[in-house]
């Protein structure tokens, strides 16, 4: 799988479209202010290229991940860096934090953003696919960029070649919040994706 | 950055001579394999993502050899051997198999654990010695790997 046609990418940017802006609305709602959300970008891009098309390997990073399970396995992943995790943690929680560290309240949190966000986002999806979609817990950590993002995505890297990132960059007004949200699917999901929308369409 | 440090990227590897530093960044549940001639200062660092090749890419794309420890360490125990190197006389540090996530599959099913004791069964198997490990845990590290000395450096940020 080396090229996805026009056709197809307008389609998966459209499906990512869907996702985030049903993602954005619900955060929007969760914390009573609007998100902006941009338009999302689509990569297939080999498993070892991804962490560098999202940072400096060495970047402390926080990350929610979510694994999405059911008739089109893929990962989700709500990236931060550590001073805007710990803001949007003291937006939920309604505390102040003076030690830039995020204990078990902020990171259940986070996990919540995670869920609420996947949820919505895969429900969109779903119901547009017609897929059953089911997602895992949330996990969180903060590390290394490429120590964490290479373990998340190493699995899709075992059949695969290249891996298909969506990827959206969200933020608040007043951009005290910003974040990355990624959708990545192997390309035998990939392919399921393209199927049903075609099938749709026609 | 000084001109003697190479930088090795996830999925490869360089190998080097004195007064060179062999460097790689970010190692989660990723396996780093430092491979060390100390006679003749000659080494070899290998940064590898999963233990073993399950099955061809579903698409039919090639894949990487060298993001997998059962093809990645033979081509660059190879690679050495080209330079006149024999495997008996090197020695070998791991760095890395960390756990990262709970969801990514708790006992039985950890990816980092997977791919030290594959790196180790390889190592073992092919009668070289393995001098030291920094390994597991849940936490990322980077290192540094200095031909002179055959030191390894290990760094973490959390």
């Amino acid at each position: 799988m080396n090229e996805l046609a026009e056709i197809e990418k307008d389609i998966l940017t459209e499906i990512a479209t869907i996702g985030s802006g049903n993602a954005s609305m619900a955060l929007s709602k969760m914390l009573d202010k609007k998100f902006e959300v941009k338009v999302p970008v689509l990569q297939l891009i080999p498993v070892e290229k991804i962490s560098e098309m999202m940072g400096d390997s060495e970047q402390l990073t926080t990350v929610v991940l979510i694994k999405i399970i059911g008739d089109v396995p893929g990962t989700m992943m709500l990236l931060f860096n550590p001073e805007n995790a710990i803001k949007l943690a003291e937006q939920l929680t309604k505390r102040e934090k003076n030690d830039g560290i995020l204990d078990e309240v902020d990171r259940s949190a986070l996990k919540e953003v995670g869920n609420i966000l996947s949820g919505s986002a895969l429900n969109a999806l779903a119901d547009f696919l017609d897929f059953t979609l089911v997602q895992s817990i949330p996990d969180t950590a903060t590390d290394m960029l490429s120590a964490i993002i290479n373990t998340t995505i190493a699995q899709l890297g075992e059949s695969a070649d290249k891996v298909l990132v969506l990827e959206t960059v969200f933020k608040d007004e007043t951009s005290t919040v910003e974040g990355k949200y990624y959708l990545l699917f192997d390309p035998k999901s990939t392919f399921a994706i393209l199927e049903a929308v075609k099938k749709k369409i026609s | 950055m000084e001109n003697n440090k190479i930088i090795v990227k996830i999925s490869d590897f360089a190998v080097g001579r004195a007064p060179q530093v062999l460097l790689t960044q970010g190692i989660g549940s990723c396996v780093a394999v430092c491979l060390y001639q100390k006679e003749q200062k000659i080494g070899a660092l290998v940064h590898i993502m999963l233990p073993k090749a399950i099955k061809i890419a579903i698409d039919g794309d090639q894949i990487n050899p060298l993001r997998f420890v059962s093809t990645a360490l033979p081509l660059v125990v190879r690679e050495l051997e080209k330079v006149g190197i024999t495997r008996e006389s090197l020695s070998a540090k791991l760095v890395g198999g960390a756990h990262m996530f709970k969801v990514l599959g708790g006992a039985g099913n950890d990816l980092g654990a997977k791919n030290i004791s594959a790196a180790e069964e390889y190592l073992v198997s092919s009668g070289i010695k393995i001098d030291n490990e920094d390994v597991g845990g849940n936490v990322g590290r980077s290192l540094e790997f200095d031909l002179t000395t055959g030191v390894v450096k290990v760094t973490t940020k959390m």
